[in-house]
């Protein structure tokens, strides 16, 4: 018991070990763990449970501003991907391929996808035909693979969930206007949701994403100081959509290659969370995004009634907040406010016997 | 939580005309700096060579902190904030 009572003592410092902070904050909490998949996390409930609430957010203001949910392949043609050149020199180092399956070698290899831009357009290239079809404003939430030299759990996985939302248009203003609209969304999600302020504008020619003509950023500070880009938005102007053969009639009875847009946020934000938020005392959640909004801790809990009547604040509360009882038997209280700090719970309550005398 | 954030974001974002300024901001303090560039490549792989810094972005909200590039000195033609990343 003595070891557990100075349970927050084995997080690294976060002033003199930043970085160690972090990883211990994602272990100890139970966020993440490491696997046998080089560079690719479990995530475990706690941590899925924030992405969940992050999707929900997200899923809803999309769906609201015009967003249909479609799923596409994870296997990509190697074909398809030489058709914009910008865009696989940009991905190419990163890219991982199948090259043999059912015991035979394959004739293409198929890309795992990075990001899928390709395969959007080839599929928005079969479906097109008038202007009356645009705009077409499809996202799926997936999982993507990025073959990163060096990696740390959230903000830089190999294998990572995230959204990628690919439109087409009329005009380029209305594409411009998606791309903006997008960015608009996403800080909402990291300023009113995830409580980080932003920095929005748009990346130089050298930063921005490959194969767009334009890429705009937010962008978030970090408690070391460091800057972490939390979402991006890109307008792609007829860059895919001449390659890929995305046309359509328009309105003059003329064919037209439709203007594109993309845009993304991923498991990142959980790093992001965590390097905004995060003190020496633990992880910090954001109540709107937290699993657990409040944490009720029985003291004295085997005395009559006080699990009881935890359980009965824990229900009067449910109707409003996500709540659980910390009723495990093999910790003292002290242990368990120690961990509600470690987690970052938002709000603890502690019940006791005199709670109930008071009543 | 917002608001902590918030003050912590102003107080690591400086202004720098002169790279030997931008070094000893981000030396000192990490954070965002502030800065005028020419829009050329050469300037901003220099900056990111001597400085570790890549350019953040070019802010919707615009600022003029000095009429030349930090880097070169020519012209300036954008506002550009720059960072160490993740
Ligand atoms: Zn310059």
């Amino acid at each position: 018991m003595a070891k557990n009572e100075n349970f927050v003592q084995d997080i690294a410092n976060i002033d003199e070990d930043f970085a160690k902070w972090y990883t211990d904050i994602v272990i100890k909490t139970e966020l993440a763990d490491y696997t046998d998949t080089k560079g690719c996390i479990a995530i475990k409930p706690y941590g899925y449970e924030i992405w969940e609430n992050i999707r929900n957010y997200a899923d809803k203001l999309f769906k609201e501003s015009g967003v249909k949910n479609v799923y596409f392949p994870l296997l990509i043609p190697e074909s398809l991907l030489q058709k914009e050149k910008d865009h696989v020199e940009g991905f190419a180092p990163e890219v991982a391929f199948v090259t043999e399956a059912g015991g035979e070698k394959l004739d293409e290899r198929l890309v795992i996808r990075p990001t899928s831009e390709t395969m959007f357009s080839v599929l928005y290239s079969k479906w097109l035909k008038s202007w009356r079809d645009l705009p077409m404003v499809y996202n799926q939430w997936c999982s993507v693979l990025r073959w990163e030299k060096e990696t740390r759990p959230f903000l830089r996985s190999r294998e990572f969930l995230w959204q990628e939302g690919h439109t087409i248009h009329e005009t380029k203003e209305e594409a411009i206007d998606r791309t903006l609209k997008m960015l608009e969304i996403y800080a909402k999600i990291v300023e009113d949701f995830l409580a980080i302020p932003t920095l929005k504008g748009r990346k130089t020619p050298k930063e921005k994403f490959a194969g767009a003509e334009e890429t705009y950023t937010i962008e978030t500070l970090t408690r070391d100081g460091r800057a972490l880009q939390a979402g991006t938005s890109h307008y792609f102007g007829q860059n895919f959509t001449k390659p890929f053969d995305v046309k359509f009639q328009n309105r003059e009875g003329k064919e037209e290659y439709a203007y594109q847009t993309s845009w993304g946020i991923s498991t990142r934000l959980i790093g992001a969370i965590i390097m905004a938020h995060g003190d020496e005392r633990g992880l910090k959640l954001p109540p709107k995004v937290a699993p657990i909004q409040v944490r009720i801790i029985p003291i004295a809990m085997h005395k009559e009634g006080v699990l009881e009547k935890a359980e009965e604040i824990k229900n009067l509360l449910a109707k409003d907040f996500r709540v659980d009882v910390d009723a495990r038997d093999q910790f003292s209280p002290g242990y368990k406010f120690n961990d509600c700090e470690l987690k970052g719970i938002p709000v603890r309550l502690e019940i006791g016997p005199r709670d109930i005398e008071n009543r | 939580m917002f608001e902590l954030c918030k003050k912590r974001l102003e107080e690591k974002t400086f202004i720098a005309k002169t790279m030997e300024e931008f070094e000893k901001q981000i030396n000192t303090n990490q954070g965002y700096i502030k800065a005028m560039w020419c829009g050329s490549e050469e300037c901003e792989d220099k900056i990111k060579e001597l400085t570790g810094a890549h350019s953040r972005c070019m802010p919707f909200e615009e600022e003029h902190v000095s009429d030349t590039c930090v880097c070169c000195g020519k012209e300036a033609k954008h506002f550009v904030v720059w960072g160490r990343q993740y």
